[in-house]
């Protein structure tokens, strides 16, 4: 699962080694926690959010897949 | 009928790509008429906001082009370079797509075959292989998502905007044409009864499938309401 999102991550973004992932369990279920540099921070997002929606599409597909559950989450 | 909008935003450049991404076309399909320009106030006292006005081209709207991309997409075997002839821009962009694309499919463990082309000017990748229910998602929103976040990897590495396209075989081919039967049925069904029909939100690309179908078809009209992602088409009678 990470991997799939620290590839998508890093092919969109100008700072690729400031890409950090973090799994963390919560009784929510899993949470991936996604860092980036601050100036990257609109490219994972995108106008209206659009990025950061069609990532976490990729992800639910990549959840189905791999049979697991995980939400992520862009901290700033 | 033609189609065209009018939208704002804070640059007259950005009102015209939400225009595109409404209207399901690309900039080469339009004619833009700057209504109002945008200006600087002064800390954010006095700015105004741009608003241009879209139109989509006859010749788009007459369905030529599409019928033309269309065809090619769906006898590509080799990696295709037909029409106008591709730069060699273009086809390293489409090399660059296809990679993206085939990273991301091994990275999901789903084997595929990819096939980089240029189509029109835009690099285009089609996918074919096993598994592609799971590529393609509810209502296509996987393949859809996976197309935004390869247009974005492609603007990046080529330092400015490009929509890049991404097709899983035969599935967009498919899909208009069961818009199309779809579009034919209400409008038959507006023109007889004499009463508009609301249809379930769909895409910009969706829609314009759909508006382009009704466009030719007597007795009937069609526009768009709401916001995406409700953003649905109306067919009334004329």
């Amino acid at each position: 699962m990470e991997e799939v999102l620290e590839y998508v991550v890093k092919a969109i973004v100008e700072n690729p080694d400031k890409v950090s992932i973090e799994r963390v369990e919560t009784d929510r279920g899993t949470i991936l926690e996604l860092r980036v540099d601050p100036e990257d921070l609109g490219r994972v997002i995108g106008r209206q959010g659009r990025i950061a929606k069609a990532i976490r599409t990729v992800m639910k597909a990549a959840g189905s897949k791999f049979g697991e559950r995980a939400m992520v989450e862009i901290v700033e | 009928m033609g189609i065209e909008i009018i939208k704002d935003g804070e640059t007259a450049e950005e009102a015209v790509e939400v225009a595109l991404e409404e209207l399901g076309v690309e900039r080469q399909d339009v004619d833009v008429e700057i209504l109002e320009e945008s200006t600087k106030g002064f800390l954010g006292i006095g700015n105004k906001s741009a608003r241009v006005k879209v139109s989509v081209r006859p010749e788009i709207l007459s369905g030529a082009p599409a019928e033309e991309s269309q065809a090619s997409a769906g006898s590509m075997d080799i990696p295709s370079t037909e029409s106008h002839e591709a730069t060699e821009g273009e086809m390293e962009l489409a090399e660059t797509a296809s990679k993206f694309i085939k990273g991301l499919v091994t990275k999901l463990d789903i084997p595929c075959e990819v096939e980089p082309s240029v189509q029109d000017g835009s690099p285009s990748v089609m996918l074919d292989g096993e598994e592609l229910g799971l590529l393609i998602g509810r209502r296509g929103e996987t393949l859809q998502a996976m197309q935004t976040l390869l247009s974005a990897h492609i603007s990046r590495h080529a330092g400015h905007r490009v929509y890049a396209s991404l097709d899983i075989q035969g599935y967009k081919e498919r899909k208009q044409e069961s818009l199309e039967g779809l579009a034919e049925r209400i409008g038959q069904k507006v023109a007889s009864s004499g009463q508009a029909y609301t249809m379930r939100p769909m895409s910009a690309a969706d829609r314009r499938i759909v508006h382009m179908w009704i466009k030719d078809s007597p007795g009937v009209s069609s526009f768009s309401e709401g916001q995406d992602p409700n953003r649905r088409v109306v067919i009334e009678p004329d």
